[in-house]
């Protein structure tokens, strides 16, 4: 199992399905909230501005609709003469009065010239009568249609000149009238209007020039060119939320508008609000909403980590104990209290641990109780043979001699391999003694080297020890270490072919003295250089085939060295030889 | 091995299919586009000449006295030229909607002319005398009495005249006096005066000449004898000059 930083592979893979699990659903209900929340929205902003507009809208048709009303004559005869002067001063003094919008009114007749005429803040019906024969409204009013111009700018304000026809009781047009009316009115309801804080109207007339409204309600402003303003003066209304529109403003501010056409004066009438109000609570709405999903979200991933890390901890630490038991070691159990079936499993693993404990012990009893057992028989046996061998009991003929001799050989064996399974099961059940005190090394290495001479010669193996005048002396038991010089130097003289040379020498380093015991001889390959330190492992090539051996001596030299704080290691080439060094620490 | 890593495929997939729902998301609300409301300014030119540009404006004005009457000069000829005239530059900055910058100054003298007024009103001065504004604006010319042109002002020039005169071109007009001063006039000598100026800028007159019968109800018609706070310059006068679209 992967134990790195990040983590391992079914942790993470915990945490990824718990923030799919959990993000999923609520990434999923968040967008549709936001996306209901948008489209209501825009349709509230839609239904809002439209139903705004149209209000002020019909004030503005309501204003002329009630002017024109009064406006538009029938006289109640039936005569085709126009009406008499004096009630044509009477009537146009009344609609002065009656409506303040005038400007001024007159009759005109079928020819087209004036017969009376008042004027804003005269008294008296005005002398100046003009003749009006070649106007183009003249055309419009005597077909029977009413007649207004396009909204234009005096200094009193602006205003629309219009006529209406005069008819009498049979619908024949007698005379018309004909005025200029002040919509003013019109201009400051336009002016005044304000939807929220910052939305306002403005009033186009048909050539795109501000006739009223404005963020600053100045007006007289030409208004540049959207689509908006291109549909809605062209005469098709922009409404709903269909028709609305989202725009940067002549202002540069990005708003949202809607428009209706004022057919009665050829003009628009727009609504512009600013988003940043518009949509403020919409935005601000979203946003929280986005904050809290990314609070959600590091929240899901903190919370996915440290139970992701609760679920897969009773695993690893299962995967620590059967590496201990993997290793030999059964006394640590593990500790699983998480109430659920992840307990159980480590409470059997806990009662197999056990068990292998158990078994282990009753196996390193048996080694030992069989190897101590062992050791008397055989060692009478030895005994006995060389009896027989030395012919103490008897003549003995040379070809019983060599059968003997071959029995001498495999009880030496058997003797050997009895010595050293009561060294391993003594080191297993941890009752080799080792005695660590400061040490010469030479004086053990020169013992053991005079041991093996006979050996060595007998294979014509040269033996060499570069001793040191001043070595330093080690921390070491030594009779342990005489046991592993033994077993190294005989090991290279048995895997060192007749004519081969054996070195031995050493080097202090670190605070360590190495001993090195280098041979020319069959080597050892790399994948066998992992396991030799292990029980029983013994090399098998062709050219180590016969040769004899137990396969636990470098077993027992690693366990002695352990246990004198050393270490042992080899360095070796198959063909070309092996050095084995082993290391202690200086006194 | 499949379906060790279908987990982390699911994994990314969701986050693919999010991140672009975010995009759409997006786009479709907080980072949608705009469509920008395009700035046209119009720009003034003279009548029918867009070459002409009326961005910036000075009218001058002078008081011109024939020589036989250079004794009988109106002591209050400037105030009654200078309200004129103001009120007829703060009409038409009105129906200009501000895009034309428009100044003005008085010729601190009179001018005295070097001929008598026979000679410029001679014995036709119907129409309102053009041939008094012409004899009048080459005498100045020739006496470097007058700006011209030259820079990126468009400069007129305005002739009060103490004769019969009422006439305008482009770059000149000539008003007489007497419409600035008697009292049947009063309450559209500054009418009369802008209509005049109307035609410094190049504007057609809207009326018959022969029977006076107006055929628009604007400055340049039925206007021009209306108060002037009661006056408008007719819309398609306007387009004329690239305020507003041609219909």
């Amino acid at each position: 199992m992967n134990h790195s930083f990040t983590g391992g592979k079914l942790r993470n893979r915990i945490m990824v399905m718990m923030v799919l699990v959990s993000l999923v659903p609520t990434t999923a209900g968040g967008f549709l909230s936001i996306y209901n929340i948008s489209v209501t929205h825009e349709k509230n902003i839609a239904d809002t501005e439209e139903s705004f507009l149209n209000e002020r809208a019909g004030r503005i048709k309501k204003f002329f609709d009630d002017i024109f009303s009064v406006l538009h004559l029938h006289v109640g005869f039936e005569q085709t003469d126009e009406i008499k002067l004096s009630s044509q001063v009477f009537l146009l003094d009344q609609m002065m009065a009656e409506n303040k919008s005038l400007e001024e009114i007159s009759f005109v007749n079928m020819s087209g010239q004036e017969t009376s005429r008042f004027l804003r803040d005269e008294e008296r019906p005005s002398a100046e009568l003009r003749n009006q024969s070649k106007m183009p409204w003249l055309a419009v009013v005597r077909g029977g249609d009413a007649y207004t111009s396009e909204p234009y700018v005096t200094r009193r304000g602006t205003a629309v000149y219009f006529a209406v026809p005069v008819e009498n009781k049979n619908g024949i047009i007698i005379s018309f009238i004909a005025g200029e009316l002040n919509i003013s009115e019109v201009v400051e309801l336009v002016n005044s209007s304000r939807l929220g804080d910052s939305g306002y109207l403005i009033l186009a007339d048909p050539n795109g020039f501000m006739l009223a409204g404005g963020p600053d309600s100045k007006g007289m402003q030409y208004l540049g060119k959207n689509e908006m303003y291109e549909q809605v003066l062209s005469g098709t209304d922009a409404t709903g939320p269909q028709g609305q529109r989202r725009y940067v403003s002549y202002w540069g501010e990005k708003t949202v508008a809607v428009g209706v056409y004022l057919p009665q004066i050829y003009s628009a009438l727009f609504l512009e609000w600013p988003v940043r109000e518009a949509d403020e609570i919409v935005n601000g709405l979203i946003y929280r909403t986005i904050l809290m999903f990314l609070l959600i979200f590091v929240s899901v991933l903190v919370v996915g980590l440290f139970l992701a890390n609760f679920i897969v901890r009773p695993i690893k630490k299962l995967e620590q104990g059967t590496g201990l038991v993997a290793q030999g070691k059964f006394d640590k159990p593990v500790e699983i209290t998480t109430g659920d079936e992840l307990e159980e499993l480590g409470n059997s693993f806990n009662k197999m641990m056990d068990g292998l404990k158990q078994l282990r012990q009753l196996k390193d009893e048996f080694v030992f109780v069989a190897a101590h057992e062992l050791r008397t028989p055989v060692t009478a046996i030895k005994g006995y043979l060389s009896m027989i061998e030395d012919g103490t009991v008897g003549p003995v003929t040379p070809e019983i001699k060599e059968f003997v001799h071959k029995v001498i050989d495999a009880n030496q064996r058997l003797i050997q391999l009895v010595n050293d399974l009561l060294q391993v099961a003594r080191s297993d059940a941890g009752r080799m003694e080792i005695k660590v005190e400061p040490s010469d090394i030479p004086g053990a290495i020169n013992l053991v080297l005079g041991e093996l001479k006979p050996l060595a010669l007998e294979k014509q193996i040269t033996v060499t020890y570069k001793e040191s005048t001043s070595l330093p002396r080690v921390l070491a038991d030594t009779l342990r270490l005489k046991e592993v010089m033994i077993n190294l130097v005989g090991n290279a003289i048995k895997y060192t072919p007749a004519g081969g040379r054996i070195e031995v020498f050493h080097e202090v380093k670190n605070k360590e003295l190495i001993t090195s015991i280098k041979d020319n001889g069959y080597g050892i390959s790399k994948e066998a250089q992992q396991k030799l330190f292990e029980k029983f492992y013994r090399v098998q090539t062709d050219k180590t085939r016969d040769i004899t051996g137990t396969g636990l001596g470098l077993f027992i030299v690693k366990q002695i060295m352990d246990k004198m704080n050393g270490r042992i290691w080899v360095e070796s080439e198959e063909g070309q030889g092996s050095t084995f060094n082993f290391s202690l620490p200086l006194a | 091995m499949r379906n060790r890593y279908l987990v982390y495929y699911l994994a990314l997939l969701i986050a693919v299919v999010f991140a672009a729902s975010c995009y759409w998301f997006w786009r479709m609300t907080i980072g949608r586009d705009y469509e920008v409301t395009e700035r046209v300014l119009p720009r003034l030119h003279l009548y029918d000449d867009p070459a002409a540009g009326l961005a910036r404006v000075k009218i001058r004005a002078y008081y011109v006295v024939p020589q036989n009457r250079k004794d009988q000069i109106e002591p209050g000829w400037f105030e009654q030229i200078e309200q004129a005239l103001k009120e007829s530059v703060i009409f038409f900055q009105a129906q200009f909607r501000d895009y034309s910058e428009i100044s003005y100054e008085i010729y601190p003298n009179p001018v005295i002319l070097a001929e008598n007024n026979a000679v410029y009103d001679t014995e036709k001065t119907d129409h309102g005398n053009p041939h008094a504004l012409q004899r009048i604006e080459s005498e100045l010319l020739s006496r470097g009495i007058l700006e011209e042109n030259g820079d990126e002002i468009f400069r007129g020039s305005a002739f009060i005249y103490e004769g019969v005169g009422a006439s305008g071109k482009v770059g000149s007009m000539i008003l007489s006096r007497t419409f600035l001063a008697r009292a049947e006039y009063d309450k559209i000598k500054s009418s009369l005066f802008a209509h005049e100026l109307g035609h410094v800028f190049g504007l057609p007159d809207r009326y018959d000449l022969s029977t006076d019968i107006s055929f628009s109800d604007g400055l340049m018609g039925g206007g021009r004898k209306e108060p002037i706070e009661r006056v408008h310059l007719e819309g398609d006068l306007l387009a004329g000059m690239g305020l507003i679209s041609e219909k």
